[in-house]
């Protein structure tokens, strides 16, 4: 049977695990009324004795009972949040209870079973936007904070979320008003004035301005990128170089099955972990060797697919490796990366003694552009610090001097590329002597462009994009 | 006044029933006048004077930026403006060479009598139509207030009509203001219509009051154009009409100059000393002046870095002296007049043969219309022209036109007509008024338009003439005429991009000519129009087989070709408009129940009723994230419906 969905919903908005307090949100119009039963007041700053008859924005300490047996569950502090001056916009109450798993699974039972559903991922946000609460572009953000698996991505949704991109693209829409108005007063007026308005040198001037600040914010999506999407680091090598053994050792903890037998690894093994403060998802990826065994030779098939979307690509070399191998490989590795991706060598095992082809291997490596060697111990740990130190390096080279603002949206990127890109045109047909007209309908294309991450431009898609987001109805 | 009350009245009779009546014979009249008659309805047009109808109370010109696009357009669906235009065209000139064909610009300076003559003459031609003389005082309605009836005159003489369309110019309850001296008149010393926009008031149409004002005469004996700066017309210049450019129409061989002089330091004094009874800063006029064509001393005022404005000297006719000074357009004193005409250079002995003034009238809300020119208020009842903010004998024009083809269709049960802003600039005017409204005389600049590299002068009639010919306004003859021109176009665009050719001297020459580089290999000669500086015309000597084509059909493969790249970006952007346009807002909505909503995009949203998502964007006050709002809430009931 499908129920018709009354609008409220409750979580657990306090991370999962236990911990000292947690607090449970509800939200919907007349929730209090629906907890009453629930609740026993016992001390509060009014004469009131149930939570639809508190005032807003103030708490009370109570009993959360079970309203089928009267049994108390725990005792809780309660706030209550009146409409439309919530977070959603609807009525709110948060519950205040402590945080041991049953005591939250208990007094969700008890929301359940009073027809409050379990919220979905994102609802309160989705609830406060649909309610006139924020624009989509700070619910965006605020999804973002949300799902900030590292402290960098925190860092930079943050600054994204406190305006920081709004800023920097009204600066950049400013600028292209103004430019725009000059080509106006020019193409309308000037017939009557006939006085030279320099509309062509402002255009110009302008275009090459705003190219630099736009350009300045994409480029930290290289960065950006790194965050939302984690940061691909692979690990490579022949069989039994090494490769699991060491990506245990800076995930922290057992992800893939380490043995001696060469070849264990025949798939690409993926643990997420955060290192100095970035995301990454580590990649085991099968030995390289070539293999008349069909499931292994489908991981090398793999190796090869997973250094094409790599950022930064630990080649292991053993003792076993042969100069001959290790420049195949290095050739295969720097053939299929991304140009802005970065290679290192580690000479494993160093416990056991110098790699007898380290110099030749060093030689052939810098034939290919790998000017990075370290030398490490996988099993005894020796020098892994300085492997967590190259992949924050690589990830600091990326940086770009753009400040605070760090974009972390695909969605963004794409956007301002593509205005970027209009810009450049415009650029072109001033260059081209193509017309005012011509540049000023270009600039007007990048504005709609940026007027979408702004918050300007309103878009037919956009209920769509919000109904894949944010899931809403059916 | 309800039609049923009206027949009681005393001297009241029934003087004509009429499928269309139109109030004023203006240029919004005229062309809905014209629309009507031309669909097969029997259309009456009144005017206060008929030796005033098609007036040219201001400037003595038609066209000019923006304004020569409408005409065009208006010319596309199967107007009149353009015709009389090209007739009665003394001078013409294309403004903007030089800032891209977009913005080309056609303006003519008309003979201002014979512009009355001919048109006045082409509507008494026109089957189907009768003009009356008349002073409308009321607009009759059913019994309920809510639906056009008719009109009724001064004199009591009652015309019943299936639809009214009214265009009343700035005569509405007008007076004209020179320093001190305020008179109750019309424009040009005529008589002004009195009772009128009190009877749209009390059927609950809102009123507002817009000034606007109009320059000196002077007698061209009396100026000196030797000091002066002569502009000349040109030859090379399209008509308007497109008909007359595919029937090799030819602008008149002995075109008439213009001058242009500055203003002087004394100009500036003059107006200064004399600011204090300027009727605009005493607080006399209290109607609101348009941004865009002020008066002098509005210029001199708002503009206090500028020390001097240009005037150009228009002659008004091939029969007469009288002469125009355009941009010296003003409300002060007749006696400041003198002393301000007589401190331009070449102007310092004219005889003034009258006066400027200010003109204060009575106009609607416009965003109580609908796109089709339809009142909201009174069904059946359309207005076009100043009445609904606008400026110009252009805007005027292609207000009457839609309003006239509105009123038909509604008299015929046909489909309304409305032209959309990627359509042409009558659409960009028309939506700008019934969803935005204006707090001053709306004057159509290019700048208004977002697709304005589509809304070209030159291809008008491919945006339009369709339209036209579906609407019935454009006859299967002109019909063929304009698809031949597009089909040869089409052919000779294949023809360009398909033909080969290789390095040669004097393919050479033409490149090093333009300041191009040379091919490396061989190239078409569609990639040769497209760079910078080559021309169609520049080619002819590496392209021996080119065909005869008419100077239009040239023009068209011209432009097409060399902005081929840009034209696909701006109908990207047409496509992404016509989404938002496309997602309907149901006709019952009640926007009080849409959540999230703010209180002040609820209550102008509640009062305009757009159609679609698309007009409600453009409403002032209804911000993006009012919009995000209204889609969602779109979409869910969309949703949930099926």
């Amino acid at each position: 049977m499908i129920s018709q969905d009354n609008g409220m919903f409750c979580a657990v908005s306090t991370p999962a695990g236990t911990s000292g307090i947690a607090v449970i949100r509800i939200s919907g119009q007349n929730v209090s009324a629906v907890i009453d039963g629930a609740v026993r007041i016992i001390r509060s700053s009014g004469d009131y004795k149930r939570v639809s008859e508190m005032p807003g924005y103030t708490c009370c300490f109570a009993d959360f009972n079970n309203p089928s047996d009267g049994s108390l569950i725990d005792k809780v502090v309660i706030t209550r949040f009146e409409a439309p001056f919530s977070y959603t916009g609807d009525e709110m109450v948060e519950i205040s209870c402590h945080g041991s798993a049953a005591v939250k699974k208990k007094i969700l039972d008890v929301l359940y079973s009073l027809n409050i559903r379990s919220a979905g991922p994102g609802e309160f946000t989705k609830t406060a936007f649909m309610n006139g609460k924020m624009s989509l572009t700070s619910a965006e953000a605020v999804m973002d904070i949300i799902s900030a698996d590292s402290s960098e991505m925190l860092r930079a949704a943050n600054v994204i979320s406190a305006g920081g991109l709004n800023e920097k693209l009204e600066e950049i829409e400013s600028s292209l008003y103004d430019m725009m108005a000059r080509i106006e007063m020019d193409v309308d007026f000037d017939d009557d004035e006939s006085e030279e308005y320099g509309a062509s040198r402002c255009c110009r001037e302008t275009l090459s301005e705003v190219l630099v600040k736009i350009d300045g914010i994409t480029d930290t999506y290289r960065q950006g990128r790194m965050l939302s999407e984690k940061m691909r680091v692979a690990f490579t090598g022949i069989p039994n170089s090494g490769k699991s053994t060491l990506l245990n050792r800076i995930a922290g903890y057992d992800r893939s099955i380490v043995t001696d037998i060469s070849g264990t690894t025949t798939d690409t093994i993926e643990a997420v972990s955060e290192i100095e403060g970035i995301p990454v998802i580590l990649t085991d990826t099968a030995g390289i060797r070539q293999t008349s065994n069909i499931i292994e030779s489908m991981g090398v098939d793999r190796a090869r697919k997973e250094y094409g979307r790599s950022d930064l690509i630990f080649y292991l070399v053993s003792p076993d490796t042969t100069v001959e191998q290790a420049r195949d490989q290095i050739h295969d590795i720097r053939a299929m990366a991304p140009s802005d991706s970065e290679a290192v060598i580690l000479f494993n095992k160093a416990d056991i003694g110098p790699n007898p082809h380290e110099e030749q291997i060093r030689l052939a490596a810098r034939g290919y552009g790998v000017e990075k060697f370290i030398n490490i111990s996988a099993s005894t740990g020796e020098n892994t610090a300085e492997v967590r130190k190259a992949i924050k390096d690589h990830y600091d080279s990326m940086g770009s001097s753009g400040g605070e603002l760090i974009l972390t949206s695909r969605r963004h990127y794409e956007i301002l590329s593509r205005a970027s890109a209009r810009l450049r045109e415009a650029l072109k047909a001033l260059e081209d002597n193509a017309g005012l007209d011509v540049v000023s309908s270009i600039t007007r294309a990048a504005l709609d462009l940026t007027g979408e991450i702004s918050g300007k431009t309103v878009s037919a898609d956009l209920a769509r994009t919000i109904f894949d987001k944010f899931c809403i109805g059916k | 006044m309800r039609l049923t009350e009206a027949e009681n009245r005393k001297h009241a009779y029934i003087a004509g029933e009429y499928d269309v009546a139109v109030v004023g014979a203006g240029h919004a009249g005229c062309e809905a006048a014209h629309a009507c008659a031309k669909l097969g309805l029997k259309t009456v047009l009144f005017t206060l004077h008929l030796d005033s109808l098609a007036n040219l109370p201001c400037n003595p010109s038609i066209g000019g930026t923006a304004k020569g696009q409408i005409v065009r357009e208006i010319d596309a669906l199967g107007g009149i403006m353009g015709k009389v235009a090209d007739e009665c065209a003394i001078q013409m000139r294309m403004l903007n060479r030089s800032k891209g064909p977009a913005v080309f610009s056609p303006r003519a300076q008309m003979d201002r009598s014979r512009y009355h003559v001919v048109m006045k003459h082409v509507l008494e031609d026109l089957p189907g139509l009768d003009i009356r003389q008349a002073h409308i005082t009321d607009l009759l309605t059913d019994d309920s207030l809510s639906q056009a009836a008719g009109v009724m005159t001064e004199s009591g003489a009652i015309y019943k009509a299936g639809a009214v369309v009214i265009c009343s110019g700035t005569y509405m309850q007008s007076r004209t203001i020179r320093g001190e001296v305020i008179i109750e008149s019309g424009p040009d010393g005529l008589p002004r219509s009195e009772g009128l926009s009190d009877s749209l008031k009390e059927l609950g149409i809102p009123i507002l009051r817009f000034k606007t004002g109009t320059p000196v005469r002077v007698n061209s004996r009396s100026v000196d154009l030797s000091v002066m700066t002569r502009q000349d017309g040109e030859t090379d210049c399209p008509p308007f009409s497109f008909d007359n450019e595919m029937n090799g129409f030819g602008l008149p061989e002995d075109q008439i100059p213009c001058w242009s002089v500055w203003t002087t330091p004394e100009t500036r004094e003059v107006i200064k000393n004399n600011m204090d009874r300027s009727p605009l800063y005493s607080g006399v006029i209290k109607g609101i002046g348009p941004r865009y064509c002020p008066s002098i001393e509005d210029k001199f005022a708002r503009f206090a870095d500028k020390d001097r404005h240009q005037i150009f000297v228009e002659p008004m006719g091939r029969d007469t002296n009288e002469m125009y000074l355009q941009g010296f357009s003003t409300s002060l004193p007749e006696d400041v007049q003198i002393q301000m005409v007589h401190s331009l250079p070449g102007l310092e002995k004219a005889v003034i043969q009258r006066s400027a003034y200010a003109i204060e009238y009575d106009l609607i809300d416009s965003t109580t219309l609908r796109p089709t020119l339809e009142s909201r208020i009174v069904s059946g009842l359309f207005t076009a022209g100043q009445i609904n903010g606008s400026s110009g004998y252009e805007e005027a024009a292609g207000q009457g036109i839609v309003a006239g083809i509105n009123a038909a269709m509604k008299v015929l049960m046909r489909e309304p007509v409305i032209i959309n802003r990627s359509q042409g600039y009558i659409g960009v005017l028309i939506d700008d008024l019934v969803t935005k409204g204006t707090n001053e005389p709306y004057r159509m600049m290019t700048s208004r338009a977002e697709y304005r590299l589509f809304l070209r002068q030159d291809n008008a009639d491919s945006r339009l003439t369709p339209v036209g010919h579906e609407i019935g306004l454009i006859d299967d003859e002109r019909f063929a005429l304009f698809e031949k021109k597009i089909s040869s176009a089409g052919k000779e665009k294949e023809r360009l991009k398909n033909t080969h050719i290789g390095p040669t001297d004097t393919l050479q020459e033409i490149l090093d000519k333009a300041g191009s580089e040379s091919p490396k290999s061989g190239v078409s000669l569609a990639s040769l129009i497209k760079r910078p500086g080559i021309t169609y015309e520049a080619l002819a000597p590496v392209d021996p087989e080119r065909p005869a084509l008419d100077e239009a059909v040239i023009r068209l493969v011209e432009t097409d070709l060399k902005y081929e790249g840009y034209l696909k970006l701006e109908l990207e952007k047409i496509e992404k408009f016509s989404k938002l346009e496309s997602v309907m807002i149901p006709a019952d909505i009640d926007y009080s129940a849409v959540r999230g909503l703010r209180i002040e995009a609820m209550q102008k949203l509640d009062r305009i009723r757009p159609e679609n998502v698309g007009r409600a964007s453009r409403i002032s006050g209804v911000s993006p994230a009012d919009c995000e709002v209204l889609l969602v809430y779109i979409e869910q009931h969309r949703r949930s419906g099926k």
